[in-house]
Formats: structure tokens, sequence, C-alpha cells
């Protein structure tokens, strides 16, 4: 892993429930934002990498920005694990010369447009009926006739494994998920750009989110959102000149799942134990404990991916997250997450990575020295920090 | 209703549902059971059909309580269960109803349920004690 590489640059577009906007518009005005804030021009842009699942080409991008020449251009294929992928993408890629500034960008209307956490009505047949197919863990031929719609239904079913494989009661498990999403709805009330800055949630008012799959409440499950993200990563020639602090990317580490992305109820075990020993590992290269890390991202398409995160990444032992959530000793999600910010599925997390190592987050965490980020379910975890990696 | 529309390679399975049979995928070289959707094994051979007992247990279950979209709404609460078969592969499938005493590990048996004159869907619920 490149020890120079880092984050100069950060942008957001505005977060709505109906953007009224293209996704391209709302990916220009994220980049445009993201070098603006890095201090270059988009003509020093020569990388431009994204999900593969997003719509907006590399291509149209250059063209708008007025790049003549792109010397990389690359997507992710890791699915929720994409913005730990292109970080890793974006590091190896300036470590090697291949690039010297990389704007990695998100642009989604997943409200208005596709809305991820109901499955869509395909066209119904002659007879009324909605025909599911294609090996979908949501809405495909095994799934969608008998009601596995979204993903929620599956983090339901991980969720009651977990409490039965632990012995958590009912209380304590409804009570551990209220925290979290308390916790990350106040963290909202402070964020401008969060989508439930106006909507803070207490544990009685959790309790009335209606129930959606047990023990799973509507509150419980990430936001379905408009907007996009953009950063910008550099090498070591740009990081010395930025006029903001850089944030270094000091290792990433991947082990994704195929049965994350093909059929959500294939692992054997529930919730799936993915990553088991992967911080460790990361961390003992690095010589930093769990214990250094003042701020964590988790990817939080659920209040309950917390829960499993924290004991995969080895922040506590497996069933101990229910208790350890009420004093975690570390700060989690501080921009309110895709639970209260806005679902741009981690990278929002990563620009709010970079606000708290570069002082500038509105629920700072202080003297933030290392962040941590965890994306698809404990799949891919990034070590970032404003020190140089040494 | 939401029915499943078949691919070629995954029409036998709902064919021998119509029959009362639970169809799973077999690799004669490895003696290894695998999941309908499986055309071939992991180790480049092509899976046979093989009846499955239908037994299993319960692995967990989640009662869906909110209308993900107007076709469901109609249909909540219903129970999704995965069970994992006496051979291996593990199958969702869900009962309707709010069945919020299930436990995670009990015995399961498969049932089938036509739900049009030309569908029927396989279901498990609790073994009969
Ligand atoms: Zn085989």
């Amino acid at each position: 892993m490149s020890q120079a590489a880092a984050i100069i640059g950060v942008g957001e577009s505005d977060y709505s429930w109906a953007s009224g906007k293209t996704e391209i518009d709302m990916a220009l005005n994220a980049i445009r934002l993201a070098i603006a804030d890095a201090g270059l021009a988009a003509s020093d842009i020569d990388g431009l990498m994204r999900f593969s699942f997003d719509n907006v080409p590399q291509s149209n991008v250059a063209e708008a920005l007025g790049i003549t020449e792109v010397r990389l251009a690359l997507d992710s294929a890791s699915g929720a694990s994409s913005a730990v992928t292109l970080l890793a993408a974006a590091a190896s890629a300036i470590a090697m010369g291949q690039a010297e500034a990389i704007v990695c960008y998100r642009s989604f209307n997943g409200r208005s447009m596709l809305r991820l956490g109901h499955m869509p009505i395909p066209p119904r047949n002659e007879e009324g009926n909605v025909l599911a197919e294609g090996a979908s863990p949501f809405g495909g031929e095994f799934t969608g006739p008998y009601g596995m719609a979204a993903p929620s239904c599956a983090f339901g079913l991980w969720a009651q494994a977990y409490m039965q494989r632990h012995g958590i009661s009912e209380d304590k498990m409804i009570r551990a998920l209220g925290t979290i999403v308390t916790r990350q709805r106040d963290y909202a009330t402070r964020n401008p750009n969060a989508l439930m800055r106006d909507k803070p949630m207490d544990f009685d008012g959790y309790l009335k989110s209606p129930m959606l799959a047990t023990p799973l409440r509507k509150a419980d499950l990430c936001l379905e959102s408009d907007g996009a993200c953009a950063f910008v990563v550099v090498g070591k020639k740009y990081a010395q000149r930025a006029k903001t602090r850089p944030v270094y990317i000091w290792d990433t580490d991947q082990c994704l799942s195929p049965n994350y992305s093909n059929f959500f109820f294939d692992f054997t075990e529930l919730p799936p134990r993915i990553g088991i020993g992967m911080m460790d590992r990361l961390l003992c290269r690095h010589k930093v404990r769990h214990a250094d890390i003042n701020v964590l991202g988790i990817y939080d398409a659920s209040s309950s991916s917390v829960l499993y995160d924290l004991e995969n990444l080895g922040f506590c032992g497996h069933g101990e997250a229910v208790e350890r959530i009420a004093d975690p000793g570390i700060a989690i999600n501080t921009s309110g997450g895709l639970l209260a910010e806005v679902y741009l599925q981690g990278m929002n997390l990563v620009i709010e990575l970079v606000r708290q190592l570069r002082g500038q987050a509105v629920n700072q965490v202080k003297n933030a020295r290392f962040g941590a980020l965890s994306v698809g379910g404990a799949q891919a975890v990034a070590l970032l920090s404003h020190e140089v990696c040494s | 209703m939401i029915i499943p529309s078949p691919s070629t390679d995954t029409k036998p399975y709902w064919q021998a549902a119509a029959q009362g049979a639970l169809m799973l995928r077999y690799c004669e070289a490895c003696a290894t059971w695998r999941h309908p959707r499986h055309t071939h094994c992991t180790c480049g051979n092509p899976l046979t059909w093989r009846q499955s007992s239908g037994k299993g247990a319960l692995l967990s279950f989640t009662v869906v309580h909110y209308g993900l979209n107007p076709e469901l709404a109609e249909q909540v609460p219903y129970t999704i269960t995965l069970t994992r078969c006496a051979e291996g592969p593990q199958i969702l499938t869900a009962m309707p109803g709010d069945h919020k005493t299930l436990r995670c590990g009990m015995a399961m048996t498969v049932s089938f349920d036509r739900v049009t004159p030309t569908v029927t869907l396989p279901r498990f619920q609790p073994a009969p004690a």
C-alpha cells in the first residue's frame, strides 16, 4: 500500500428526497466542490473512478470538466464494499505512478429513481400476477414469491439468529439498536446536510417507529435518498502543497464474499462472520491498536450492522456488542451515517472521516488521529490518518 | 400475487414442486448437495436433480409487518423462514401470518402450496411433534 496517497479534497451535492436533478448533474456538483476543496484545477485530474453500478460514465464527467486526457478510468465491482475498493485502487494507482490526481465519485437518485428498500413491481402477466425471475436475493424467482423483497428482510433473519445464538433477550437487542439509531439521529441534528437534521429521535420515538422485519424497525434501516459524493486522492506532490490538511490512506484490506451479493442467505452462520482477523492484521502491519482508532465509519445499511461489524473487526467479542454499544469508547458514524445523513453507500462515511481527521467535523472527536472505515458488512476496511504513514 | 418465472435451468424445480417433491441439485462426483439455482458444481461437473427429504432445521426467521411494495402490502404480516435442509442447502420460504414463536434450530418440514392452477410454492413449516 502506498504510504503517500492522501485525500485532499471532498465534495457533496445537496442531499434530498427528490433531487429534481440528473445523476450527472449531482455528480459534477460534488466533483467540482471536491476539486476546489483540494485547491486543484479540473485540468489536474487524470484519474476517474466510480462504482460499477453508477449511472454516470467517466467519459461524460471528463467531457463536462474539460479533461482531454484521462490516464486511468476504473469501476469498482465490489458492490457495497466499493468505497474502500476505490480508496485501495486510487492509492495503488498513485503508488504505481498510473495517475497523480484521482477523483472517486458516486451519484445516486436512490429515492426519486431506484428505491433499493422496495422491490420494484415488474409488469404483470395476463393473469395479473407479478413474475419474479433471475437469481436475485431480493425479488428473484426463489425469493420474490416469498416476500423477500429487500435487504431489510435479510437483516431481520440475521438479527433473529444473532439474538438466539448469543442468548440476547428481545429487550436487550431493542435497547442496543435504539441506542445506535438515537445516537446517529442526534449527530445528524448538527449536520446541516444530513437528511434527518430536523428529525431527532429519542428512545420512545424509536419504539414508535413501525416494525419492518422483526426485530428491526423502519428507523433501523438506512435511508433511501438522492445525492452525490466525491473525493480527490493524490500523491506526495499535490499532498505537500494542498490547502487542506491531507488525510493519508494508511492501508486497506478486502475479503469480498460472493454470498454477500449473490444470495444473502447462503451464509451457514448468521449473521455472517466476515473479515475475521482482517482488521487485526491490518492494524498489526502498522503497529496501531484498536484503541488508537478515534473515529469509525461503519456501513450502516441497518443499525444492526454496527453491532456485527464491531465484533467482526475485533473491537469486542462475538455477542458482546449489544453491551459495548452503550459506551463503545469510539465515535461511530458521526455525520449521522447511512441511517440519518444520506445513503451514498459509504462514500459519505469517507467524507466524514476526512472532516474528522482535518478537525472540521460538526461532531468533532477531540484530537482525532486515526479513523477507520468498514463497508459492505466488514468485507472491506481502511485506515486513515492525518499523519503521514511511518 | 408474485410468482416464480423459471429459467430453462430452474424449470424442473418448479415442475417437481407441482408434483409434491422438493428437488435440490447434486454433484455425483463430490457427493455434494447444492442450491437449486446452480447448474454446475464448483468442481466443474454438471449438477443433477435429486429429491430432498423435505426435512431440515430452522436457521432463522423474520416476521415482515411492513409492505415493501403494493403487492406485499396485501400480504403482511408474513414470516420469512430460512431452513437448512437435512442435505445441506438452505432454502428460503415463507408462511402467511405472524409466527413470532418460531425458534431457531427447530425441526422443519416442507409442504406444497398450490397458489395458482399452474404454480406451486414449497413452504417449510414446523414439523409436527
Ligand atoms: Zn462436484
